[in-house]
Formats: structure tokens, C-alpha cells, sequence
């Protein structure tokens, strides 16, 4: 009868969806809004609180603080995130790809562009869960409930080969430039060098595949049109690069774009000090990492901010600097901005990707997110360059060069491998990178020599647990399929 | 003064039918009543009778000429019997006794009444053992002579139960007789119908209107509360709007709604917003097999609400007015002195580790400014006026009852807030023949309504989405968080605020504090506020069709249509502090959101109904088909950024503007049956089936049929019984299934939705997974009864055990992660059991004049979750939700978390301050517990505390709710009184300071641990969320809750007190009017709880900020008038 046969009237049932073209450039970009969730790339930076170079709060966040003291983690809303986000990703591409064939009105290629980016951005989650959690459910249908308290575990070289020869597969039939944030091919051919640099880092892909790889996306990289910014004028200094006005610049390959009409990021909400409550700050030993400016070591016991990289200025806010017409004293009980913060236990806070003025958009979260810089793609270079023992010293002095240092010459292979992971931390701090550096380089265990700043700074890192992040404890319960948990959780 | 029976004439027409069909048709067309006993009068004799416009005694006589029956009219109650000996021939005999002997002559006069005292006219009296006799005159009197002073009175009367009476040389006799209930034809109103209470099987209770009205109320809920046994209600809010009842019949059931199906004259309505004036009776069915003829969303009990309608006679004007003023039960004890306050925080900050200014000096210095005692200040008194005009009456062919009301609350919280409500309804019954009638009843209600804004102020839309599923307002003001923001400022400003600074502008503190402020109250009355609008029409129309005797065809059509306009107001404002700094800028660029509903849900209605008699078995057939459809259309609107506080209306707004919108519909098709039969009165059956098709389901399980069957044994009826002691016995049993659907709307269908956008393009995706294999929820209840009458009925009890079950619990469950949809989806999961008994003992006795009775009724149940998720096994089955739990074999809500373990004194400490039994804390974050913080139990002593040292802690359901009353009458006086409680339920009454140094501070914290006073019950204070303390305390991190925030709710209260005047009827004969009565009534007067400084009626759950106001006491002076 109608009277009772009814169907949602704000909404679509999903088997009719997929029926117009209009419908599926929607469930695109449905797909590329996923990138925007606080599990993908909408809280990129608290990755970096598991690694050496901040901390956070351990109520905001409880599990990556008792991870980032190397202790048992248990269920927590943060590590929910990080494991379902993906998979919403996920959820959502694998609809359009189970559905996008049948539909009538689309030219061949314009439907096997749409289905490339599902496919590389579906890759890209999959890489994000694999280098975080190791083994874990795999599919590339679209599952429902019953499927996912079933579904098991694929190997995680499984879901690696998959990854790879899908952004192969993908980077053939994407374009070169794109101008709304999609993706491109230097994108997915940059995202492609950075699986193989990882895998060439675990041994299961030589440094030489790699190097290859490297130097492809850097080539496509090039023709279109990134490069490293010259950020030498005051106008378009380095911190320029990660605020509003200098986002859309040549060195973003791949960014997760964020806009006040759409949702907005949290960065400056929630880590600057303008938060008023204490959810993250920076360890003293991120800001001792920063050599002097002219390239000579920092002594921490010289306990100075002048005369040191630049980008450590950009990087962190210290005592001396200056925002908003005042100037940080460096000790913050109040006084400083809007008189909300707490301090810190280091006074020092993130102050990359925060705004650089006072004002009513301060809080406005509009800034896109790096995924992929083109200074990356220099530092992978040179690694690569550096393990296949050919000479890797020209990239990095290109990153260097740009940030005002002066080039390294005639270094080690040991030694330009520790500068190349120390440019690394500087350069692309913040940006998610390190903790996936420190634990597919293996040397995670540098965490245990952070100086903890306070009694209630805890940090610390277990070998043999805390290189892959726990499987949600929800989860396993939900699905014991998904039994064992990682190794060295209980 | 013209008595009914003389004023109504009857007109009949009728060929060839039998003495009962008269008797029925008479009691269609009038108010008459007729009482005989069936072996008395031969109701089978055929008749023809031709009558017009004749009085009733002429058609009696008439009809009964030629028979050995004669008629007694009393009013509207009629009785028939055998002709015995007349008067006359009674007093000739008695007097040719008076001549034989001419012994000692006694001469008796006296009364006879009922137990209300009214008189019985017609009464037999006899001398027991001889010949003589009279009956009492129009008036119950009676005179008459014995001759023996020990002679005994046989007093009867048809429908009472005879009384002896011993002269002992009294000259006067006055006796009110009893009613023999169980001959008494009490009609209680169940499932599309009504059953003689005596045949009834199932569990029904019901409550009538007069005794409703004898006390001011406000809403249908309270109309209930502490009468009706098995049926708890429990007010959150005190708040004039904000205060609908939670109800709930024999526990909860469900996960769901566990509200009751409110029908009003048989079509689905709002319970709180009738006029109490109009309500004839409300019945609550409460077992499953009187409820399965409602079959869906009965599996919570029905409440059936009947309206009054007209009757024949010249209109009867009613007029009820009252007014009240009210206060509130209880507030909070908080800190209210300035220097306390201060130096407190002194003490705290020197524990936390804080720095601050509050030198001694500084204190003298602001402590000299003075004190605030925020809650005194701004918690007053409010009042209740309420007023209800009737009219109504009716010839023989249209009945009529108009009915409008006024009702005027104003808070007790100052501000302005009220609620004004108007109602107004039509009920109208018109015969067009012998065959047809037809009526409607139609009922609007308008109210305007000022509440205080319910909570801090939501950031953005998507904190203020539109929610889903039906219901006008599902969300907001209706949404179990009926806290007042206002309120909650009050019970946390701190004493050293101020009102106004010299300059006329909002004050605030500030200045030597370096921590954010609150809110001053001030600036919240003048700046935010929530007005909500609404309309509901409830309109029904039927016409009844008897085509042939007995048989009765009925249809209904109804519309409940339901409009809202709620709109949540917040102008920008500014606090300053005594320096004259800024403090604090409010609302930048204010804020306005706005939500408009509407809900239109019609109903169609068919049934058919037929009674035969085939000697002394008795049947009832009724069929039925029913479909309801509603649709449901929200539209809201959010938006900051106005460029003047006084032009905040919708579309100004620049900033964040965001519009939403929700349509919804569902439908549900039902067809159902019911059989009763009765042998001789004594062996009773029922049966009912009703199938159900309902939209919220995949087209697979759309349907679900639920049956019920009951029977009852009138064991009294039978004819060994003789026992006039227990005059009435009656066992029930009864069993029956119940379904429940979704609340969710569409919970079958997967959802894609627009609004994943991505870089300013509209996206889409899957929201929601649907669950097509979705079933009804089934609650499958089992009831056994007893019905017990004393005395003739002065002592009567009903009990009954129930056991009720609940299965396939619709649930809304989290998907795995791994599926990728954040949303819930609807599974048939969970199961609940609850058991127990429910009794109602009500007593009566007359003295003379002095009438008394008294009531109790008493529920017991017992609720156990038996399952959440099958899926999970053990202990792993459990769920948090909100602030209680789901727990597998545990009552549903159920508290769980930390054994209270005392605190940690210095003794426990070694001079590292490092616990002596050291215990692994790092489950519950990385503080560390100092001297004074709370001690957890190592239930397990495994050295750690973790989750699995977690025990249930306190269960918020009460076990037991009674309710109980005394009445009392003496000539025009009337004490009335209501007691009503419950017992041991917890509650969680969680002391967290809130962000102590800006925040007001609750008494409890003054006995607080210090080196001095080292308390084993009251942790250390400590500021804002600070240490170990200020985790356990807010529940935060890991959701570390203690047993010690546990309290126990039990609580007694005098709901009502009412005395009254009703003035004589020769004054009233003077005033012209009919009755007058006068009464003082006081409601919440007087409460005995453990909870010092909380409302026990307030939700279970309580942290410091107890946004809930408490109930009202109200002191009201009224008066009830009919012309």
C-alpha cells in the first residue's frame, strides 16, 4: 500500500544513487571530503605528537599521549578516528566504483578520470592504515554491517602491492594540472615515490626501485610546474608558505583543501596558544634541533632563540617573538594573547600554520593542509640518491638553500643520512610526516632521549609495540575475525 | 427545581421487541440507568410501546402494566424489582398489629442513604421475622413502629447490600447502605470500547475526572501521579513549559521512547496540553492482552483519556478558577559569602599548585564589596492561574459540551519566563434516527510560551542540526535536557560578582583573576531567552450506524495537526569588572536560531461491533481496521553576525548562516478483533488479535501480528458463595504480545545524502546504512489478578503480578569501524525483563455525616537488562549511554564505575609522596593521587585500577512507587490529601566544582579534606580540572565515576493537600447557582529526601550545575461553580 510503503524524503536510498552523472561527480567529491576528517588529514598534526617533536595533552588526547609514553594504549576516541576515517574514505569509493559503470551520459574518458581519482584517493587511505596499523581489513567493494563484523586481516605487502601498482595504474590517466584541489598525476606519481621510499626503508623494495620512483614523480613533478618556492622577499618569506595567502603555491603537489563555507580545519582552534587550554605544545627538543643559521650546531646550554634557522621562528613560537603587536615574554601566565592561555610546560608553542595576525579570522580554520610539498619530493631524492650510494647532497642543498642555510659539501653517506633526516624534521615539521619517518626508518626509539619537560611529561617508546598503533579494542570485540591485536598490546 | 425525570420526556416508537431493548433504547436517549436482576424481571418479554413525549415514569408504567414488576426512579437511576407488598398494605398490616397486641409500642424514624449520602428513596426496611415493613419516602426517610425493643431492622435496597440493624431502644436509625459493587454495572473504558468492570480481564486502571478536579492541575500527567498503580511519573523540570513528565506503566521496556500511548477519544494526542477540566476518565491499560488490540506502540502501556460530552437537559455551566502562587521545592546551598568564597579558593589554589593574587589584603579588599547570593536573589516566586468555563447539555437528539481555558504560569525564576495557555473544545453528538448518529470533538490549543535558553550557546549549525524521526520536538525543549542556562549560572556564579557597575553595565569579576568568567545573570534575563509558539488542533468526526439491534458500525476520522515556532534569542553584551575593563564580550555579533514545525497526522478509523446473548452465554464481537499517516516538516535557521542587537530577525545575520531542513512520513495499517465471552457473569474470556503494517520497515517484515488472550473466574457469582464478608472475588489472567517499531522513520534505508562537500563543491555520500531485515520489537507481558471486595465493597483491593519481556529491542547500534559509516544503525538487539506486582486498596466508611476513605496503590518492579548486544558475550555486553549504562543482568541506566574507597590520607603516603601500596594509575590518565584525593577499590587486586575494577554502582530506576490518600467529608467540608513516592533509586549527584575560581561553589566542599580536618568522606577541593581530583570528580578521563557521588533519591511527598467548602444547597439556592464550592490546596508542601539541596523528582543524573529547575510548591486558592 503507499500509505505504507514510503522512502526517505531528504535523502537518496544508495541503490539509486549512483544513476546520473550529476549524482556521481557528487559522490566524488563525497569521496575527496573524506580527506577533510580529523582520522585522515583534518588533524595531520597530532601525528606529529607521536613522534619527538610536541606532545599532547593527555585528556584532549589520552591515547596518543599514553602512546607517546610508549604505554598500553586502550580505547580512545582519537585512535577510533585514525583507523575509521580511511575507511569512510573508503566506504564512499567503493560505491562509486561498484556503481559507476552502469551509468548512461558520460564519455568513456570523462567516467575513467572520475574512477582513477576514487582509485588513487582510495589508495592513498589504504596507505595511511597500513603504515599506522600494519595488517588490516581489505576490500574494494562496498561492505555493509553484516560484511564488516565479518571481514579478516590482508597482509599488509598485499595491500602495499595493491597500492602500488594502483597509483600506477591511476597516474596513466589522471591529468597533469588540476585546479580545484583534485588530484593529479605528479600527485599520485608523488605519492607513489613515498610507498616506495618507505618500502625501500623496510627492505622490501630495493633503493634503487625507489630512486626510479623518486625521480619519475620528480620529472612529472616539474613539467608540472612545482618547484621549490623562492620565499627570499618579505612578502613571501617561508612562513608564508603554510598560511592562507601562500597556500595555493607551486610547492603543494597534493593538499587537503579547507574553506570557511565547508569545513574548516581545527589547527588554530585547538594547537595554537590562542586555544586557552593546553591540547599541545612543543618539546624543547624540537626547538634545540635547529642548527644556527650559518649552519653550525646548536648547544642547548647556549639557550638562545637569535641567530638560529629561520624556520625555527616559523615553526614555534618562542620568547622574543612577536605576534599581533606583542611581543612573547617566553613565560605566558597570561599577558599574551587574549589572556586565555595557560602556558605550557616549554612556553613554546605550534606556530606553524597559524595565522600571523590577530584578527577575526583568526579562528577560521581556512587553511589547506600539505599531504605532498615538493620539498619532500628533494628529501626522498636525496635519501634515495644517498643509499644507492650515488651522491645526494644537491637536493637537500636545495631545501637548505631555501630555508637560508648554507649547503652541506663532501659528507659521509652515515652523515648526510642523519642530515637528510634531520632536514626532514625541520622542513616538513608538523606536517604528519615524522612519526612515519621515525618508524619506517626504525628509529623511533630516539623518543626515549626527549627531556621531559614536567612531572606530568611522559614519553617513551616501546620496541616491538609501538612502531604500528593498536586496532581499535571496539573493533576486535565487534569482530573477533580481526583477532590477534597488534603485537605487544593486550 | 425540576428533577431530571421530570423534566425529560421520552419519545418511542417500538414494535415487537423484548423488555431489555426498551430499557436500553432508554438508556441511549437519556441519562437514565436502569438496575434490575436478570431472574427478577423477564427481560425477554416482547413489547410494543408507543410513547410521545412523555415523562418516564408514564413509559415505565406503561411498559411494566400488565407485569409484577414495579419501578423506583432515583435521579437517573432507576431500579426495577418484583412488586413485594405496597406501602399501603403495609401499614394496614402493621397497624391491625398495632390493634391485636397492644404491648410497648416503639415508633423509629430515620434515613436511609447511600455512602455518599444521598438518599435512597424506596428502601426497604423490615422487622426480620415478621410481616412489618415500610419504605423510605422520596427523601430516605422512613418512620415506623416495633414492638419489640430488640427487634432488628432488615434494610435493602437493589443494588446495595442489605444491612441488620439492632433497635436497642434507639429511636432514631440512620444507615448508609454499602453498594454491592459487583452488581453494580461500572463501565470502564478499554481498547475501541468499554466492558463492564466487572467482567473485566485485563489489567486496567482508571482514574475518574471528578476525583481529578478536586485539585488544581496543569497537565495530564499530574493527573496521575501517585493515583494510578503501576504507572510512575516523574517531573524533571519545574520550569512553566519545560515540565512534561517522563511516564512510564510497570518499568521500562524499552531502549526506546518509553512514553505510553496517550489516545485521546481514541486518536493519538498530547497528553500534557488538555484541558484536566475536560477529562471524563483516563484508563490506563497496562497489561499486553488489554493493550493488543493497539497492537504497535502499545508495549508501554495505552492511556485512554475520554473527554466529557454533552447530556440531555438545559445547559449546566461550569466555572473553575484558580490561582496559586509557587516557590520552589528546594535550592542548591551554595557558598554565598565573598570572603569564604575567596579564601577557599586560596586553599584550593595552594593544593593545585595555582598561582594567584588573593593576598589577605586583597580578599579584606573585595570581600568588603559585599556578597551575592545569586540563587536568592533571582529564585523567587511565581504563579499559576487557572480558569475554565463549561457549557453544556442537549436535547434528545444533539448533545453539546463547549469547554475553554486560560491557563497563566509564571516561573519562579525571575525573568519573565511563562507559559500561557489556551484551550477550547467542541464535543457534539447529534441522532439523526433510531439508527444514526453522528459527533465530533474538536479541541484547539494555543500556547505561548518564554523559557530561559537551555544551554551555553552552540558554536555552529551543525551543534543545532535538525533532528530526525517524528515528533514536533524531539530535540531542544523536549529532549530530556530541560536544563535552563540561567538556572545553571545561578548555582555557579561566584559571591564577589555584581549585578551593575556604576555606570549602569553588566559587572562580572575579572581584574586580579587571570581565568575566564561566568555569565551575569542580569545580562542572561535582558539578553537570552527562548520563545516557543505553538498551535494543536485535534479534531475528530464519526457517525455510528446500528442497522440492526446489536450491531453497531463506527467511523472515525481524525486530524492532529501540530505547529511550532521555537526561536532561540542571544544579543551581544559586555561585562566589565569593578576596574572598569571589558570582562567579557558575550554573543559577538548575537546569534539567532529558529525552527518551525509541523506535524499533520490523520487517522481513519473502522469498526464494527455486535452483542448477542444465546441464554446465558454472552458474546462481543468487534472488528476494526485503522490507518494513520503523518507527516512531519521542520525547517531551521541559524546565524550569527548582526550588525544590531535590535534588528536580530531571520536573514540579518552575515556569519554562519546556515538553513536546515527535515521532511519525514510514516504510515501504519492495522487491522484488529476481539471476542469476549461470558458465561452467567462468572466465566469471562477474551481474545484480541491485531496485525499491523507499519512504513519503518523493510517491505519484508512490514507486517507483524500480536495477539493477547485473558480470562477471568467471578468466583463470587457463583451460587455456593455466600460469604458476605468477601463479597466479591474475582482471579484474572491474562497473556498478550505487544510490538514496538522504530522511533527512526526510514531505519530500513540506506541514506546518501548531499553535504560531504569538499573545496565549495556539493558533495555526497552514504550517511546511513539501512537494516532491511529489521523487525518488530516484541514485548510479550503475562498478568495474573485478583479482585477482592469487603464488606460490601467498603474495603476493596486489586492486585496483580506482572512479568513482562521485551525482545528484538530496537536498537541503535554503532557499525564497526571498518564499515566506514559513522552513523548508527537500527538492529533488533537488546532484551529487558521486568517484573514485579502492582495493588490497589482503597477503603471507605461513613460515620454519620463524616464520610472518609482512603487509597493505596503500590507498584514493585524489578528491571533487568538481559541482553544488549547478542553478539557480545559476558561482561563485554555492555554500553554506556549517556550517563548510565546498558549492562547485561543489570537494571537498565544502571550507574558503573569505582567503588568508593575512602581518601587517601598522609598516612598512606611516604615522605616521597609516593603511595606506600603503590597502585598502577595509568589507566586513568597521568595524574597521580596526593593526600585527600579519593580512593578507588582494587576490586581485583591486580595493583592497577582500570576498567576492570568498574562495578555496577547505583540503579537509578525506583523498585518501588506508591502513592497514597486519605479523603474526608463532613458537611460542607472536604481534606483531601496525596502522598507520593518512591523508594530506594540512585542517583549521581556528581559535586565537580566546575571551574572553581571562576565558579560558584556548593557548602559540600567546605567540610572538604584539608591537613586540619582530614576527612574520610569529602575529597580535598581543588581548581578547575586540576590533578587527580578534577577527573574523578567531572567523570572525565576514563570515565572514572565513584560510588561516593551515589544518593539515594528514596523520597515521600505530600503531592497535594486540598480543604474545601461546598457551600449548602439552600445557600446555593439563594445565589443562584447549583453548587459552589471553595478550597485552599498546596502541592509539594512537604518532601522527605536524603537529597538536601536537589529536587528528588529531577533526573537521576546531576552534576553541579543542576540546570534543572526544581518542582514547584504551590499554595492555591480556587473555586468550582455549575449554574
Amino acid at each position: 500500500d503507499d500509505n505504507i510503503e514510503l522512502v526517505p524524503i531528504n535523502s537518496v536510498d544508495a541503490d539509486s544513487f549512483y544513476t546520473s552523472v550529476e549524482n556521481l561527480n557528487a559522490g566524488l567529491y563525497g569521496i575527496y571530503d573524506a580527506l577533510q576528517l580529523e582520522g585522515m588529514y583534518g588533524e595531520q598534526v597530532l601525528l606529529d605528537g607521536l613522534s619527538d617533536n610536541c606532545i599532547v595533552d593527555d585528556t584532549f588526547a589520552p591515547d596518543f599521549a599514553t602512546f607517546a609514553a610508549g604505554n598500553q594504549v586502550e580505547v580512545s576516541r582519537t585512535f577510533i578516528s585514525l583507523y575509521q576515517d580511511p575507511y569512510v574514505l573508503i566506504q564512499r569509493a567503493n560505491l562509486l566504483l561498484d556503481n559507476a559503470d552502469g551509468i548512461q551520459g558520460i564519455s568513456n574518458s570523462d567516467l575513467e578520470l572520475i574512477k582513477a581519482e576514487a582509485k588513487g584517493l582510495r589508495a592513498l587511505a589504504y596507505m595511511r592504515l597500513v603504515y599506522l596499523f600494519g595488517d588490516v581489513p581489505f576490500t574494494t567493494t562496498s561492505i555493509g554491517r553484516d560484511e564488516s563484523l565479518q571481514i579478516d586481516r590482508t597482509n599488509r605487502d598485499t595491500i602495499i602491492d595493491f597500492i602500488l601498482a594502483e597509483f600506477a595504474d591511476v597516474a596513466t590517466v589522471l591529468g597533469a594540472t588540476s585546479s580545484d584541489g583534485r588530484l593529479t598525476s605528479q600527485a599520485i606519481l608523488g605519492l607513489h615515490a613515498k610507498v616506495m621510499l618507505y618500502e625501500a626503508r623496510f627492505g622490501n623494495k630495493t633503493w634503487s626501485e625507489a630512486l626510479s620512483a623518486i625521480n619519475a614523480s620528480i620529472a612529472a613533478a616539474n613539467s608540472g610546474g612545482h618547484t621549490l618556492v623562492d620565499t627570499d622577499t618579505p612578502e613571501n618569506d617561508y612562513k608564508s608558505l603554510f598560511t592562507e595567502n601562500g597556500e595555493s603555491n607551486s610547492e603543494y603537489i597534493f593538499s587537503v583543501k579547507y574553506n570557511s563555507i565547508d569545513l574548516s580545519n581545527s589547527y588554530q582552534e585547538r594547537y595554537s596558544w590562542q586555544a586557552g587550554v593546553l591540547l599541545m605544545y612543543v618539546h624543547q627538543n624540537f626547538a634545540d634541533t635547529f642548527d644556527y643559521a650559518d649552519g653550525s650546531d646548536y648547544n642547548p646550554a647556549d639557550n638562545t632563540f637569535v641567530g638560529r634557522d629561520p624556520r625555527l621562528s616559523v615553526n614555534v613560537m618562542h620568547e622574543g617573538l612577536t605576534f599581533d603587536g606583542l611581543t612573547y615574554n617566553g613565560t605566558d601566565v597570561g599577558g599574551f594573547v587574549g589572556a586565555n592561555s595557560p602556558g605550557t610546560a616549554t612556553n613554546l608553542f605550534l606556530y606553524k600554520f597559524i595565522s600571523t595576525d590577530f584578527s577575526s579570522t583568526f579562528n577560521l580554520g581556512t587553511l589547506d593542509v600539505p599531504v605532498l610539498r615538493y620539498a619532500d619530493l628533494l628529501l626522498m631524492q636525496a635519501e634515495a640518491l644517498n643509499e644507492t650510494n650515488a651522491d645526494g647532497h644537491a637536493p637537500l642543498n636545495l631545501v637548505r638553500d631555501r630555508a637560508g642555510l648554507p649547503a652541506l659539501v663532501g659528507l659521509s653517506q652515515g652523515d648526510l643520512r642523519n642530515e637528510i633526516i634531520h632536514e626532514r624534521r625541520v622542513e616538513l615539521a608538523f606536517e604528519g610526516q615524522r612519526w612515519f619517518d621515525l618508524a619506517t626508518l626504525g628509529i623511533a626509539d630516539v623518543i626515549n632521549d626527549i627531556v621531559e619537560e614536567a612531572e606530568f611529561v611522559d614519553r617513551g617508546f616501546t620496541p616491538n609495540r609501538n612502531e604500528l598503533l593498536p586496532i581499535p579494542q571496539i573493533e576486535l570485540e565487534a569482530n573477533p575475525n580481526l583477532l590477534p591485536q597488534n603485537p605487544g598490546y593486550n | 427545581n425540576e428533577s431530571y425525570s421530570q423534566k425529560t420526556k421520552i419519545t418511542l416508537d417500538l414494535e415487537n421487541v423484548s423488555v431489555e431493548n426498551v430499557l436500553d433504547k432508554i438508556e441511549s436517549l437519556t441519562e437514565f440507568k436502569f438496575f434490575y436482576f436478570d431472574n427478577e424481571v423477564d427481560y425477554k418479554q416482547k413489547v410494543s410501546l408507543k410513547v410521545k413525549k412523555e415523562p418516564i415514569s408514564k413509559v415505565l408504567k406503561r411498559l411494566f402494566a400488565n407485569s409484577n414488576i414495579e419501578f423506583v426512579v432515583l435521579d437517573k437511576q432507576i431500579t426495577l424489582r418484583v412488586k413485594k407488598i405496597t406501602v399501603e398494605d403495609l401499614n394496614l398490616k402493621s397497624s391491625e398489629v398495632k390493634k391485636e397486641d397492644n404491648r410497648q409500642e416503639i415508633s423509629i424514624t430515620g434515613t436511609i442513604t447511600d455512602a455518599n449520602g444521598q438518599p435512597l428513596p424506596g428502601a426497604n426496611i423490615i422487622e426480620k421475622g415478621t410481616k412489618n415493613g415500610t419504605q423510605t419516602d422520596f427523601d430516605g426517610n422512613f418512620s415506623m413502629t416495633v414492638t419489640d425493643e430488640n427487634a432488628i431492622l432488615v434494610i435493602s435496597y437493589l443494588g446495595f447490600l442489605t444491612s441488620e440493624i439492632s433497635v436497642n431502644g434507639q429511636k432514631t436509625i440512620n444507615v448508609s447502605l454499602s453498594e454491592d459493587s459487583a452488581k453494580l454495572e461500572e463501565i470502564v473504558v478499554v481498547g475501541y470500547g468499554s466492558q463492564k468492570k466487572v467482567n473485566l480481564t485485563g489489567s486496567v486502571v482508571s482514574v475518574k475526572g471528578d476525583d481529578i478536579n478536586k485539585r488544581p492541575i496543569t497537565q495530564g500527567s499530574q493527573a496521575l501521579q501517585g493515583i494510578a498503580s503501576g504507572v510512575q511519573i516523574n517531573t524533571n523540570s519545574g520550569e512553566p513549559g519545560n515540565d512534561n513528565a517522563s511516564i512510564s506503566v510497570r518499568g521500562i521496556g524499552t531502549l526506546n521512547n518509553s512514553n505510553p500511548l496517550v489516545l485521546i477519544d481514541g486518536i493519538e494526542g498530547p497528553l500534557n496540553s488538555i484541558n484536566s477540566n475536560d477529562i471524563e476518565t483516563i484508563n490506563v491499560l497496562k497489561d499486553a492482552a488489554s493493550a493488543a488490540i493497539y497492537g504497535t506502540r502499545a508495549a508501554n502501556g495505552v492511556i485512554l483519556i475520554t473527554t466529557k460530552r454533552g447530556k440531555t437537559g438545559a445547559p449546566s455551566i461550569t466555572f473553575n478558577s484558580s490561582y496559586g502562587i509557587t516557590s520552589p521545592t528546594v535550592l542548591a546551598n551554595t557558598v554565598t559569602d565573598t570572603r569564604t568564597y575567596l579564601e577557599t579558593y586560596v586553599e584550593a589554589a595552594a593544593y593545585s599548585g595555582r598561582n594567584h593574587s588573593f593576598t589577605p589584603e586583597l580578599i579584606d579588599e573585595i570581600s568588603a564589596l559585599g556578597s551575592k547570593d545569586w540563587l536568592d536573589d533571582y529564585v523567587n516566586s511565581g504563579s499559576i492561574q487557572n480558569h475554565d468555563l463549561s457549557i453544556s447539555g442537549g436535547t434528545e437528539n444533539v448533545k453539546y459540551r463547549w469547554s475553554t481555558s486560560y491557563l497563566d504560569q509564571d516561573s519562579f525564576l525571575e525573568g519573565g519566563y511563562y507559559l500561557k495557555r489556551l484551550n477550547t473544545r467542541l464535543n457534539l453528538d447529534v441522532k439523526l434516527n433510531d439508527k444514526i448518529i453522528i459527533g465530533t470533538s474538536l479541541s484547539f490549543v494555543n500556547s505561548d510560551n518564554r523559557q530561559a535558553t537551555k544551554n551555553d550557546a552552540p558554536a555552529n549549525s551543525t551543534q543545532r542540526g535538525i533532528p530526525e524521526g517524528e515528533g514536533i520536538i524531539p530535540s531542544f525543549s523536549n529532549d530530556g535536557n530541560k536544563g535552563s542556562f540561567l538556572f545553571t549560572i545561578l548555582n555557579v556564579s561566584a559571591p564577589n560578582g555584581f549585578v551593575y557597575d556604576d555606570l549602569g553595565r553588566y559587572g562580572g569579576t575579572g581584574g586580579e583573576s587571570t581565568r575566564s568568567q561566568r555569565h551575569n545573570p542580569q545580562a542572561l534575563i535582558d539578553n537570552q531567552w527562548v520563545d516557543i509558539d505553538r498551535n494543536e488542533f485535534l479534531g475528530n468526526a464519526f457517525i455510528e450506524y446500528e442497522p440492526i439491534e446489536g450491531l453497531k458500525f463506527r467511523y472515525t476520522s481524525a486530524i492532529n495537526f501540530q505547529q511550532e515556532s521555537y526561536k532561540d534569542t542571544r544579543l551581544e553584551h559586555e561585562q566589565y569588572d569593578r576596574f572598569g575593563n571589558r570582562s567579557a564580550l558575550r554573543e559577538e555579533g548575537s546569534l539567532l536560531i529558529t525552527r518551525e514545525s509541523t506535524i499533520y497526522n490523520r487517522t481513519n478509523w473502522l469498526q464494527a461491533n455486535y452483542e448477542k446473548s444465546f441464554g446465558d452465554h454472552n458474546f462481543n464481537f468487534l472488528v476494526g481496521a485503522n490507518q494513520e499517516t503523518s507527516e512531519i516538516r521542520r525547517t531551521a535557521t541559524f546565524e550569527k553576525g548582526f550588525g544590531s542587537t535590535s534588528l536580530v530577525k531571520v536573514g540579518n545575520g552575515t556569519e554562519a548562516v546556515d538553513l536546515n531542513n527535515y521532511d519525514g512520513e510514516w504510515g501504519l495499517q492495522s487491522v484488529f478483533g476481539r471476542l469476549n465471552y461470558n458465561y452467567k457473569d462468572k466465566y469471562l474470556l477474551e481474545a484480541n488479535i491485531r496485525r499491523d503494517g507499519s512504513s519503518r520497515f523493510g517491505s519484508e517484515n512490514r507486517w507483524a501480528t500480536f495477539p493477547g488472550i485473558s480470562a477471568g473466574y467471578v468466583i463470587s457469582n457463583e451460587n455456593f458463595w455466600k460469604s458476605e464478608f468477601l463479597s466479591h472475588l474475582k482471579l484474572r489472567g491474562s497473556w498478550g504480545r505487544l510490538g514496538v517499531q522504530s522511533t527512526n522513520l526510514y531505519p530500513f534505508a540506506s541514506e546518501v545524502l548531499l553535504g560531504s562537500d569538499y573545496n565549495g563543491v556539493s558533495g555526497a555520500s552514504l550517511n546511513k546504512l539501512g537494516n532491511p531485515n529489521l523487525q518488530w520489537e516484541e514485548t510479550t507481558v503475562t498478568d495474573i489478578g485478583i479482585d477482592l471486595k469487603f464488606f460490601g465493597g467498603k474495603v476493596s483491593l486489586e492486585a496483580d503480578y506482572f512479568f513482562k519481556e521485551s525482545e528484538g529491542i530496537l536498537t541503535d547500534l554503532a557499525n564497526p569501524l571498518t564499515s566506514g559509516i559513522d552513523s548508527d544503525i537500527s538492529v533488533n538487539a537488546a532484551s529487558i525483563e521486568n517484573e514485579g506486582f502492582d495493588l490497589t486498596l482503597n477503603l471507605r466508611h461513613n460515620i454519620d455525616d463524616f464520610k472518609m476513605s482512603a487509597g493505596l496503590n503500590l507498584t514493585h518492579v524489578k528491571n533487568k537488562v538481559t541482553s544488549v548486544d547478542p553478539s557480545l558475550s559476558g561482561e563485554d555486553d555492555r554500553r554506556r549511554v549517556g550517563q548510565g549504562w546498558w549492562i547485561r543482568g543489570e537494571a537498565i541506566n544502571s550507574f558503573f564505575g569505582h567503588e568508593f574507597g575512602g581518601i587517601y590520607q598522609v598516612e598512606d603516603f611516604d615522605t616521597n609522596g609516593d603511595l606506600l601500596e603503590p597502585l598502577d594509575f595509568s589507566w586513568l590518565g597521568s595524574n597521580t593521587p596526593r593526600p585527600g584525593d579519593i580512593k578507588y577499590t582494587d576490586q581485583n587486586n591486580d595493583g592497577a585500577i582500570n576498567e576492570a575494577d568498574m562495578a555496577v554502582i547505583g540503579n537509578p530506576n525506583p523498585e518501588w512507587i506508591y502513592g497514597f490518600s486519605f479523603d474526608f467529608e463532613y458537611k460542607g467540608w472536604d481534606l483531601g490529601m496525596l502522598f507520593q513516592g518512591t523508594g530506594t533509586a540512585n542517583s549521581l549527584v556528581n559535586r565537580y566544582t566546575g571551574n572553581f575560581g571562576h565558579s560558584g561553589l556548593r557548602e559540600y566542599w567546605l567540610d572538604g579534606w584539608t591537613e586540619e580536618n582530614r576527612s574520610n568522606t569529602v575529597p580535598r577541593i581543588f581548581v578547575d580540572r586540576d590533578g587527580w581530583n578534577g577527573n574523578t570528580i567531572e567523570g572525565v578521563g576514563q570515565l572514572a565515576q565513584t560510588s561516593n557521588w551515589i544518593i539515594d533519591r528514596q523520597y515521600l511527598r505530600l503531592k497535594n493537600i486540598v480543604v474545601g467548602y461546598t457551600i449548602s444547597e439552600k445557600l446555593a439556592e439563594k445565589l443562584f447557582v447549583d453548587y459552589l464550592r471553595i478550597y485552599l490546596s498546596g502541592q509539594n508542601l512537604w518532601t522527605n529526601s536524603k537529597l538536601d539541596d536537589l529536587d528528588p523528582e529531577r533526573n537521576a543524573f546531576t552534576n553541579h550545575f543542576a540546570a534543572t529547575l526544581p518542582q514547584a510548591k504551590v499554595v492555591t486558592l480556587g473555586v468550582n461553580l455549575k449554574f
